[in-house]
């Protein structure tokens, strides 16, 4: 991070609360985290911890009754939350694209995919029908859709779940995004599916320089795709670093305790290690360290005190008094 | 088949199908009168031995839960055979089945929709050992604080509804239920899939915990690798209504056999990112057969990175390849 290049994207200090009937849920409570060019993040944490609400909120679709109350979110230098929504219509699905965990609701399944996408690259580019046709077809024949020309006039419900897949991908990077979110994008798709969608992801993303933000529950998929990992824990970042020291020198409880705590299936023996307790609820979260109460490291302080993201050796960055004596500067 | 015959005289073997078939029948459209079958599970043959867990893995409809199902007669097989504690089960009646399903209980994926959520979890427990006459007023409510107690939920719960739940806790309530009337055998379906990672592993744990302490037997299916390998001894591999693989876990890692189970394995995305420049891996294409016009060769044969002219020609037979290693491959793959 020496480089004087400025980051694709940089957040800072978000915070987006649902103000509920029932009470403010800080569903993203002070989240940071940079984005260079080229670069793959992944987000990785449990059901409910703020990861689909941080990647909404950085395309600013949160609606009702959900609200960015604090942060910035720097794309190419420029304040998105600052942005109309004309501006950024924009920049939704041309500069930054997203794709979901569901390909079949977030296709149309009244049109064709072929026209699908040829609407989304006539959105952002200027260019005529047959163009956008020819253009459409390289891309469905670079996320590998078989017989291209003739699954253009395919209706969605007749590709496979996998294929679908490719044709979000395609959507998503007709426009040549440079930056593209991905939300479990393979958590609804067969394993051996998956392992060919990420490949498809990590070779576009090598081909065309896009910056992805991969957001998963899966350690694994983490490690194999991303450049550095953030991982969260009820609305907040408890630890980021980059892939190869995050794995070899967890240091969150948290963090290591889901290490711990999924089987390894390239080694013969394993012994997991529960995390005891339960995923707190973001309406009813403890005071002190958001994970305390499932800490087995927990010290007295840790009740009481929200403790601060420590810069901490190996260049992590830990949310965790235990780990405040590591403290390099501020 | 040689593997049925030597366990045909084993006394530890608690459970054992036989050519199990499940066809369901696909509504005809307007075209065709002729009968059309999904063949979801078509010729199964498995046994699991007292105080084992036997592992069936695979992906999203190979027919994992209708294997389940059978097995319980929650679904009437289509042919075959289900010997259970050396008893032919297939078509006993209804009400033979009822003493049968006290030695016979399910786990669920879904502890969300696989409770009752207007009953108490009081009552939820409490439920099979009333169906069974088995416990009732003091001794009823003495049982299922034990039973909570087990499971690791805390007894000032009982009052409590199921909404009032995490999943993990749940799940617990669940097996908790599962474990009333003192079962032989549990059948896990994908008990940890919706869970969160740090709860898998508590339940995980939590089923190896209570199969020591009650000498359980379990078959436990899951469409994840890591799950199953933590758990089982032995573990089948299924595609398309088949079993095309079969071994001890470690003989299943260590000799790899068939090229869809190596798919399978090397498809796991690894918790390691000093791994992922693997080059062993086996990608597998995307081009599935018609479930309902199945190829007369092997199913696999279209995505079988190996295949050859015999393998589209001709069916593989379920053959033991090492010792007490089956697979179903004519090339099947030899480290
Ligand atoms: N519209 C809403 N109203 C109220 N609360 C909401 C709303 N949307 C999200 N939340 C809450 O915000 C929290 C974070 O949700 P989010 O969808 O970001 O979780 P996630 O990390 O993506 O989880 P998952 O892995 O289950 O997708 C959750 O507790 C959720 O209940
Ligand atoms: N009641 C039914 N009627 C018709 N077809 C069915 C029925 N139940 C299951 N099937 C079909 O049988 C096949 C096997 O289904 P099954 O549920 O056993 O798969 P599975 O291996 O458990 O998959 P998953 O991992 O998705 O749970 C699938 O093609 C499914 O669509
Ligand atoms: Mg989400
Ligand atoms: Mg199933």
């Amino acid at each position: 991070m020496s480089e004087a290049e400025t980051p694709l994207l940089e957040v800072r200090n978000l915070q987006t609360h649902f103000f509920t009937e029932l009470g403010v849920v800080p569903s993203v409570n002070g989240v940071s985290f940079s984005v260079k060019k080229g670069e793959t993040i992944g987000i990785v944490g449990e059901s409910g911890c703020g990861k689909s609400v941080t990647s909404l909120s950085l395309l600013q679709l949160i609606s009702d009754p959900g609200k960015i109350v604090g942060g910035e979110i720097l794309f190419n230098g420029e304040d998105l939350t600052r942005l109309s929504n004309k501006q950024m219509r924009k920049i939704r699905g041309n500069k930054i694209s997203m794709i979901f965990q569901e390909p079949l609701t977030s296709l149309n399944p009244v049109f064709t995919i072929g026209s699908q996408i040829s609407e989304a690259i006539r959105l952002h580019q200027n260019v005529n029908k047959e163009e956008a046709k020819e253009k459409a077809i390289v891309m469905l024949k670079k996320v590998g859709i078989p017989r291209a020309e003739k699954h253009y006039y395919s209706f969605p419900h007749l590709l496979s779940g996998g294929m679908r897949q490719r044709v979000m991908i395609a959507i998503a990077l007709s426009c040549n995004p440079q930056l593209l979110i991905a939300d479990e994008p393979t958590t609804a798709l067969d394993v051996t599916i998956q392992a060919q969608i990420l490949l498809l992801m990590k070779q576009l993303s090598t081909e065309y320089q896009t910056s992805i933000i991969i957001i998963t529950h899966d350690l694994g998929l983490v490690a194999e795709m991303a450049d550095r990992v953030v991982v969260m824990y009820a609305g907040q970042i408890v630890e980021q670093n980059n892939v190869y020291e995050l794995f070899k020198n967890p240091k969150h409880p948290y963090t290591k305790g889901l290490l711990n705590s999924i089987p390894k299936i390239h080694q013969l023996k394993d012994q997991l290690e529960s995390i005891e307790g339960n995923v707190p609820i973001p309406s009813q979260l403890p005071a002190g360290c958001k994970f305390h109460p499932r800490c087995a490291a927990a010290l007295e302080k840790c009740r009481f005190q929200d403790p601060p993201l420590f810069q901490a050796k190996q260049g992590a960055e830990v949310r965790c008094w235990l780990h405040q004596e590591e403290v390099i500067g501020v | 088949m040689t593997m049925t015959n030597e366990t045909e005289t084993n006394h530890d073997c608690l459970l054992r199908i036989e050519g199990l078939k499940k066809y369901f029948p696909i509504p005809s459209g307007l075209f065709g009168k002729s009968k059309q079958f999904l063949k979801a599970v078509d010729g199964v043959d498995l046994f699991v031995k007292k105080g084992e867990t036997l592992g069936i893995v695979g992906e999203s409809g190979c027919g994992k839960s209708t294997t389940g199902n059978t097995i319980l007669r929650l679904l009437e097989p289509t042919e075959g055979k289900i010997v259970f504690e050396g008893k032919d089960i297939t078509r006993l009646s209804e009400r033979g089945m009822q003493k049968i399903r006290k030695d016979i209980q399910m786990v669920f994926q879904d502890p969300f929709s696989s409770l009752n959520p207007r009953m108490r979890v009081f009552d939820i427990i409490a439920e099979p050992l009333r169906t069974h006459k088995a416990a009732k007023g003091r001794v009823l409510e003495e049982k299922i604080f034990e039973l909570m107690e087990t499971v690791g939920l805390d007894r000032s719960f009982v009052r409590r509804y199921p909404h009032e739940f995490s999943g993990g806790q749940r799940q617990r309530i669940g097996i908790a239920r599962a474990l009333a009337l003192k079962p032989k055998l549990i059948i896990c379906d994908e008990p940890v899939s919706a869970l969160d990672v740090s709860i898998q592993a508590q339940i995980l744990n939590l089923l190896l915990e209570l199969q020591k302490k009650f000498n359980l037997t379990y078959i436990f299916i899951a469409h994840g690798i890591p799950a199953v390998k933590y758990i089982s001894d032995r573990i089948a591999v299924m595609y398309m209504g088949e079993v095309v693989e079969l071994a001890g876990k470690e003989e299943l890692f260590s000799h790899t056999m068939h090229p869809y189970t190596s798919g399978l394995i090397s498809a796991v995305p690894l918790p390691d990112p000093t791994l992922r420049e693997r080059n062993n891996r086996i990608l597998l294409e995307e081009d599935f057969p018609d479930q309902t016009n199945l190829p007369k060769g092997c199913r696999f044969y279209s995505r079988c990175p190996f295949r050859k002219d015999k393998c589209k020609e001709e069916k593989p037979l379920f053959r033991e390849v090492r010792k007490e290693h089956v697979v179903s491959c004519h090339y099947p793959i030899i480290q």
